[in-house]
């Protein structure tokens, strides 16, 4: 089924078409909102949100991308926000530091996805954490490219940048990460 | 420097560490849990829609007592006022005062 047919059954409310986007996107959804958010039960929720956000807005979608690099959009989006506000959390946990409060907001520690191979747990949960504390650009194009395997062009589309941009967030990230990681080792952290 | 290299090792290890990462899967009850969601936000809730009633009958209550209020309040001319105050501060007779 094409993009436009598919928007079109979504636009008449055709329950069968609900169903098969759900089933076509899930997972790449689930994926890049794990990677960007790095707690398991939020990205359930944001994935679901991120559904609900495209059937209540599909009528308002203009086509102007491809029904994928949309939805894309619509989870970085939410993850974004989500990430936001465990951060604005975060900044006021020290006045519930006896609370379970403190422990959900710093929430992205120990994050270990669950499809790295065994042997790389422990180290993939470090890179996570480097991950974690890139800047909004940098993490989103690191983790479009490397967890969801996406090519440079379609980051580009995704992120509205050219690909040269998108080369270079990629190595400013990378060095960004190798600073980190050193730091880790070398006990500075 | 031995030390220095083992370092870049690791660091390079762990950036390789994600390699060949497979997609996490989701949720296999996604759609349910969505189209749960979705009816649940669609429904009306039942104490806003609650809350609107009865905030709409005070108001109502409110309005209907003013406007009948206003309707039965007695209108008082100027004299009337003129002669409750005389009588009030007992001004009818200035030389009533007994010493």
């Amino acid at each position: 089924m094409t993009d436009s047919e598919t928007i079109e059954n979504l636009r008449t409310g055709d329950e069968q078409s609900y169903k098969m986007l759900v089933e076509d996107f899930g997972n790449k959804v689930f994926n890049t909102v794990l990677g960007l958010i790095q707690n398991h039960q939020d990205a359930e929720d944001i994935t679901q949100e991120v559904f609900i956000e495209v059937f209540k807005s599909v009528n308002k979608f203009r086509c102007d991308s491809s029904l994928s690099t949309w939805i894309y959009r619509i989870a970085i989006n939410k993850s974004l926000e989500t990430i936001r506000k465990n951060k604005r959390k975060k900044r006021f946990a020290f006045l519930h530091s006896f609370s379970d409060l403190k422990k959900e907001a710093e929430g992205v520690t120990d994050f270990v996805h669950p499809g790295v191979l065994l042997e790389n747990k422990e180290r993939s949960a470090v890179l996570f954490k480097a991950i974690s504390k890139l800047p909004e650009n940098q993490k989103i194009t690191y983790n479009l490219s490397k967890v969801d395997g996406l090519s440079n062009k379609e980051i580009a589309e995704i992120m509205k940048m050219s690909i040269q941009s998108v080369e270079s967030l990629l190595h400013r990230a990378k060095v960004n990460l190798k600073k980190y990681l050193t730091n880790y080792y070398t006990g500075k952290l | 420097m031995k030390n220095l290299n083992k370092i870049e090792e690791e660091v390079e290890k762990t950036l390789g560490s994600i390699e060949g990462i497979k997609r996490a899967e989701a949720n296999p009850y996604l759609y349910g849990r969505i189209s749960s969601r979705m009816q649940t936000s669609a429904a009306p809730k039942k104490h806003v829609l609650g809350f609107v009633i009865v905030a709409i009958l005070i108001l109502l209550i409110n309005f209907v007592t003013l406007i009948s209020y206003n309707k039965n309040k007695p209108v008082i001319t100027r004299e009337q006022k003129m002669k409750a105050f005389i009588y009030d501060y007992q001004l009818e007779n200035e030389y009533n005062i007994n010493y």
